[in-house]
């Protein structure tokens, strides 16, 4: 799945570590999540789509 | 913590390490491969753990004063220190665990109440594994049954409050952590069962002579290491 976190997360100006705080997950799950090595469960890709004020599919796309 | 006390703390969390590690091979080579008669071979290889026991304790020392020998304790309280040291220790052990997750931050929740249980539970274990092996070989044969019992099973109390820690890690931790764990668990169980059924099969072809009291021993801390080995696998996977 493709996703946009990176891009959105880069326009906020956030780096990734605040963003697992914000998120409450740890960097290391924003890294997988950016670089596509991870599809975040629908509770954690509603909370991203929450926090960028989004809809999920926006954010993560078919690919 | 400045730059100097930090490295300092790490050489602590090393040496005690290289310490524990010193000590169980002495003991395991002093049992079973140097012959009782050499005296000398037998005095070198007991004083091995002395040796990263003086980089623990210089570390430790060069902790509490500061690089000109001045004691630091008149701008910062012992206590203080200690609390650092413990906390920096922790946070040491928690990178090695958890490369991917601690790259140059402090450790989440999670991981520190996992640390704060696992550390003393670890180093409880060593203890009283020395104390329990001491104490049935002082007792003998001629102790109560119910006793040896007791202080054979000692160790693994210790053991269950590492299991308690393992367990809560994986209530509190997020998701893809969680995914990790339960990959590397998974992995780790199939694996040592593989080798141990292995093991077995040439056991009863009399190819190899096993032990089954060392065999035994061996399926838990086998099982650790392998998950050690897959957690390393699968936290680079998803790095």
């Amino acid at each position: 799945m493709k996703s946009r976190v990176r891009e959105l997360r880069e326009k906020q100006g956030w780096s990734q570590g605040e963003l697992a705080d914000l998120l409450d997950v740890s960097r290391q799950t924003v890294n997988a999540i950016e670089t596509e090595k991870y599809d975040p469960s629908l509770p954690l890709a509603f909370k991203i789509a929450r926090l960028f004020n989004m809809r999920i599919e926006t954010i993560f796309l078919e690919g | 913590m400045n730059p100097s006390s930090a490295s300092r703390t790490k050489s602590m969390t090393i040496s005690s390490f290289a310490f524990t590690a010193s000590v169980l091979a002495c003991w395991y080579v002093l049992a079973d491969i140097v012959p009782a008669s050499s005296t000398l071979l037998r005095t070198i290889v007991t004083l091995i753990p002395v040796i990263p026991l003086v980089f623990l304790f210089r570390a430790a020392i060069g902790l509490l004063y500061n690089r000109d020998g001045k004691e630091a304790g008149g701008e910062r309280a012992l206590q203080d220190q200690l609390a650092e040291v413990q906390r920096v220790a922790s946070d040491n052990v928690a990178r090695l665990l958890h490369p991917g997750a601690h790259a140059g931050k402090h450790m989440r929740p999670a991981h520190r109440r996992y640390m704060r249980t696992f550390v003393p539970a670890m180093i409880g274990y060593v203890l009283v594994l020395f104390a329990s092996i001491l104490l049935l070989k002082k007792i003998g044969s001629d102790g109560s049954i119910v006793l040896r019992a007791m202080l054979s099973l000692a160790p693994v109390v210790p053991i269950i409050f590492v299991c308690k820690a393992l367990i809560q890690f994986l209530r509190d931790c997020d998701e893809l952590e969680r995914q990790i764990e339960l990959e590397s668990i998974a992995l780790s169980c199939l694996f040592t069962g593989l080798i141990f059924l292995c093991l077995g099969f040439l056991a009863s072809a009399e190819l190899i002579y096993l032990d089954g009291a060392l065999v035994a021993i061996w399926v838990f801390p086998a099982l650790c290491g392998l998950y050690g080995v897959t957690k390393c696998i699968a936290n680079w996977r998803y790095r």
